[in-house]
């Protein structure tokens, strides 16, 4: 027992010492961004300054710290739409990682639990989702159904579900044949008490691990789809979306449609910098993910 | 084997449905067609004249079986903004997606593997971590962003690549690179751990042993190991390629599948995005197979387990 301590103790000393904190403190800075958007930006995200229209960020000519990066053609502050978008980019990566999460740990504990034709149903759907060219997909459900959080979430959770599907299968078949399993099963536990509360708790470090590793893909997909004009439409801020209004003005605006990619790309690196850490230090035996 | 061969294909087929059955059951909400191919002014008997041509008071099971039947004919109607059929579009830009995808695979293939092999041989080393900063960076940066940040680079500041179209092989570079910086970082990383994994191996310290020099150990005998994990996870991608493609297109107006599909959604073109999304379905379920099937014939052990 004490050896198990004495094992945790390094653990969190050696997580301590080599965590990347910077990757840490952009996403804590876009995690503040999103939940004070409203207090913390300068601008209104569509306040209209004309006569300020595709003014240059600080250090070019003409650009005023009043605008730090900038503003866009209607001569909104380019600095407070990062702030606000952070906020869709934030909400929907969550949402989808927790409603795929759901799906996907319930659909492969079952799998992997009852076995049988069960599971050959289950995984089949799951290999042929993980073959599909999900982002197709939800373009045709933006253009049908109409694009909103709702529907964005939906999707993204719906191409998610089954990389988690798949892999609690697997935890839960080699779990399965354990004693402690057996007992339960033998003490008269029924299916679903097992499921819950003798095989989740074992299965949630991966589950954790898997969604670190996905919040950078999902703020990814968002953006892409926004980008297309396929994710939550304007005027709601989001990053993908002002890469695309400035996409066509980049030789005379380039800050337009930079500054927001930048903000893509520093969070999207630091999410994937620290999920990578975490499942190094959780679960080595992941690191095929 | 013709076991394992009808069950694939079978599996294949069923996907193929699955898909149809989404898009056919997504197309029934956009509204009634009528209404897009009838001028406002049209009269109840024209109306009902043009619901009894398309047979739209047929039961949905009917509907959907002649829509299936006219898309394995090839006939996905027309597009509702430019009315021309909508395989012409498709067939006249397939040509241009594949030459696009196929030459960021090359990129993919040339720079990727080796950079993976040679990590890990240096493992530890500053050529490890910098080849690895390089593939997480490559891996987070999105393609359209890469892409701006390219034209600006290259054909804004520097003038030395055309930004937009297609035609020269000049107008290829960039937008293949884009494409394989984004989906070559993963194979680098994967690359490296498998390659690792297998360096590490019984084998790979027998031929060691047995005197043979470390350039054989690491190309004769453990790159090829390393490789299986390696196009699996290529094959696993082929959703990521599609998405990547479609930004990549859009960004540098490269006229391929991708860059229509855009377009009809921009024009809410509901035939055409149908027939791009089933066509790159189709495409997709049919290498994912002939790969299964190919494992298939490789490794005995998959041979049995269907």
């Amino acid at each position: 027992m004490s050896e198990f301590f004495g094992k945790v103790r390094t653990g969190l000393g050696t997580v301590w010492r080599s965590f990347p904190l910077l990757p840490l403190l952009i996403v804590l800075l876009a995690v503040a961004a999103a939940l004070l958007a409203d207090f913390i930006a300068p601008h209104g995200p569509d306040e209209l300054n004309l006569a300020h229209a595709r003014q240059g960020w600080v250090f070019s000519e003409g650009g005023s710290w009043e605008f730090p990066l900038g503003t866009d053609v209607l001569g909104r502050d380019i600095l407070s739409r990062i702030i606000k978008g952070a906020q869709v980019s934030m909400a929907v990566a969550a949402g989808t990682v927790l409603l795929a999460g759901s799906i996907g740990t319930t659909l492969g504990s079952i799998a992997g639990y009852f076995g049988g034709w069960v599971d050959t149903v289950i995984m089949r759907l799951v290999d042929g989702w993980l073959a599909f060219p999900a982002i197709l997909m939800a373009l045709v459900f933006a253009v049908t159904v109409g694009p909103s959080v709702t529907v964005v979430v939906s999707v993204m959770a719906l191409i998610l579900w089954a990389r988690y599907a798949r892999l609690v299968r697997g935890e839960v078949l080699s779990l399965k044949e354990r004693d402690f399993i057996a007992l339960a099963r033998v003490a008269g536990g029924s299916p679903l008490r097992i499921m819950a509360s003798h095989l989740l708790p074992n299965v949630l470090n991966s589950v954790i691990v898997l969604s670190t590793l996905q919040i950078g893909w999902a703020i990814t997909v968002e953006a892409t789809l926004s980008f297309l004009g396929a994710g939550v439409p304007p005027p709601t801020p989001t990053w993908g979306g002002m890469v695309a209004e400035g996409r066509d003005l980049i030789r005379s605006a380039w800050w337009m449609s930079v500054f927001p990619g930048a903000a893509i790309g520093l969070v999207v690196l630091s999410f994937n910098l620290i999920g990578d850490r975490i499942r190094d230090l959780l679960d080595p035996k992941l690191r095929a993910l | 084997m013709t076991r394992v061969i009808v069950s694939r294909a079978l599996q294949a087929v069923v996907t193929l449905l699955g898909v149809s059955v989404v898009v056919f059951a997504l197309s029934q909400s956009t509204g009634s067609p009528v209404d897009v191919l009838l001028p406002v002014e049209a009269t109840p008997e024209q109306r009902m004249q043009l619901i009894d041509e398309l047979g739209l008071d047929e039961p949905l099971v009917t509907q959907y079986l002649t829509f299936l039947g006219n898309v394995i004919q090839g006939d996905f109607g027309k597009s509702i903004r430019t009315k021309l059929p909508v395989l012409e579009l498709v067939v006249d830009r397939l040509g241009n997606s594949v030459l696009l995808v196929s030459t960021s695979l090359l990129f993919m293939v040339a720079f990727s593997l080796p950079l993976g092999v040679l990590a890990a041989v240096k493992r530890g080393t500053i050529i490890d971590r910098a080849a690895m900063g390089l593939a997480v960076l490559g891996q987070s940066l999105p393609p359209f962003f890469t892409g701006v940040l390219a034209i600006i680079l290259f054909s804004v500041i520097w003038q030395v690549l055309p930004a937009q179209g297609s035609g020269t092989w000049q107008h290829l570079l960039l937008p293949a690179a884009t494409m394989g910086l984004f989906t070559g970082a993963g194979i680098t990383r994967l690359m490296r751990s498998a390659m690792l994994e297998v360096l590490d191996s019984e084998y790979a310290k027998l031929a060691r042993i047995k005197g043979a020099s470390e350039m054989r150990v690491v190309w004769g005998h453990a790159f090829r190991n390393a490789l299986i994990p390696v196009v699996t996870f290529v094959v696993l991608m082929y959703g990521v390629l599609v998405a990547a493609a479609v930004t990549t297109e859009v960004v540098f107006a490269w006229p391929g599948l991708g860059r229509l599909a855009f377009e009809a959604v921009v024009w809410r073109d509901f035939p055409v995005l149908q027939a791009v999304v089933i066509l790159w379905a189709a495409l997709i379920v049919f290498a994912n197979l002939l790969v299964d099937l190919s494992y298939a014939i490789i490794d005995p052990r998959i041979r049995h387990s269907v």
